[in-house]
């Protein structure tokens, strides 16, 4: 899977890139990588139990998010999640937990990068999800 | 310090299940769709009240984008047609092309321009550029296939 910012200086992928894209219900043990394309250097690199073929990189390229499995082991049946890693500071910085329901086909940033969205399914049928980022000062 | 939180906005529950979404240039509006069903759904982003359903497709929808003013959206099928709907007046759709390709997985650019579509095995790339999409029939002017292993 790839996932690249407007401006083409940053790139996300994760790894068995053209296996996970072919087959959408396929899931693998991953390394995710975010990669500064100029200088061909890794940013940012996380090892997933599991991602679904839901990745998205920020417009501005400063965050990297992932639909993972809860279980951190990949298994299909165990709930998803949402991550979000800051790729500067090189760390976590939100997991996003749906109370009911299943994030598992897809994710975007919005043009200004400030809201997320996931699609999946809930309680039977089709679940999306938005999140505003929000400051908060310690 | 600051710290980044993820506020819920909202939590939007779909008779039809979105197996891909597109936010508006503006983030105010949310287009979901799958591929094995023909209409494209409008949403507000903010209230996840539904907007608006759009139906004209034979087929399931694999490819959406808006156009970068936020006025239309373009969306293609897999049975190759490409439509072009008016999202600031919720007017029904203005054009429809027809190209010979059947699309699988389809990215199209913010003008309404160039679509490439990924082969169902991810094997085979196709860039399709188009002369023209908003209101009238879209003719391709171009059209460019890679070799195995290229992916989206």
């Amino acid at each position: 899977m790839l996932a690249i910012d407007p401006t083409g200086s940053r790139l996300l992928t994760v790894g068995s890139s053209i296996f996970l894209q072919a087959t959408p219900f396929a899931t693998a043990t991953n390394k995710l990588d975010v990669w500064n394309v100029a200088a061909g250097k890794a940013l940012l690199s996380v090892s997933l139990g599991s991602v679904r073929p839901g990745v998205a990189l920020s417009p501005d390229g400063t965050r990297a998010a992932a639909i993972v499995s809860l279980d951190g082991k990949g298994d299909l049946k165990a709930p998803h999640g949402v991550k979000v890693w800051d790729i500067n500071g090189k760390k976590e910085i939100l997991f996003l937990k749906v109370p009911a329901g299943d994030p598992f086909h897809h994710l975007i940033f919005s043009p200004d990068g400030r809201k997320l969205a996931a699609t999946g399914f809930m309680l039977g049928m089709g679940g999306i999800w938005i999140w505003m980022r929000q400051q908060v000062r310690n | 310090m600051d710290a980044t939180t993820g506020k819920e906005l909202t939590t939007i529950a779909s008779r039809q299940s979105a197996d891909s979404i597109r936010f508006s240039p503006d983030g105010k509006c949310l287009a979901s769709y799958e591929r094995t069903t023909p209409t494209v759904l409008l949403w507000d982003a903010l209230t996840g009240q539904a907007r608006d359903a759009l139906k004209g497709h034979a087929t399931g929808v694999v490819g959406a984008a808006f156009r970068a003013d936020g006025k239309h959206l373009y969306t293609a099928a897999s049975d190759g047609t490409i439509r072009t709907w008016d999202a600031a007046t919720e007017e029904r759709p203005t054009a429809t092309g027809f190209f010979a390709f059947r699309f699988a997985r389809t990215a199209i650019n913010s003008d309404g321009t160039r679509i490439a579509d990924l082969s169902l095995f991810g094997s085979e790339l196709d860039v399709i550029k188009i002369n023209r999409c908003v209101g009238q029939t879209a003719a391709i002017h171009s059209a460019a296939r890679t070799g195995p292993g290229a992916f989206l």
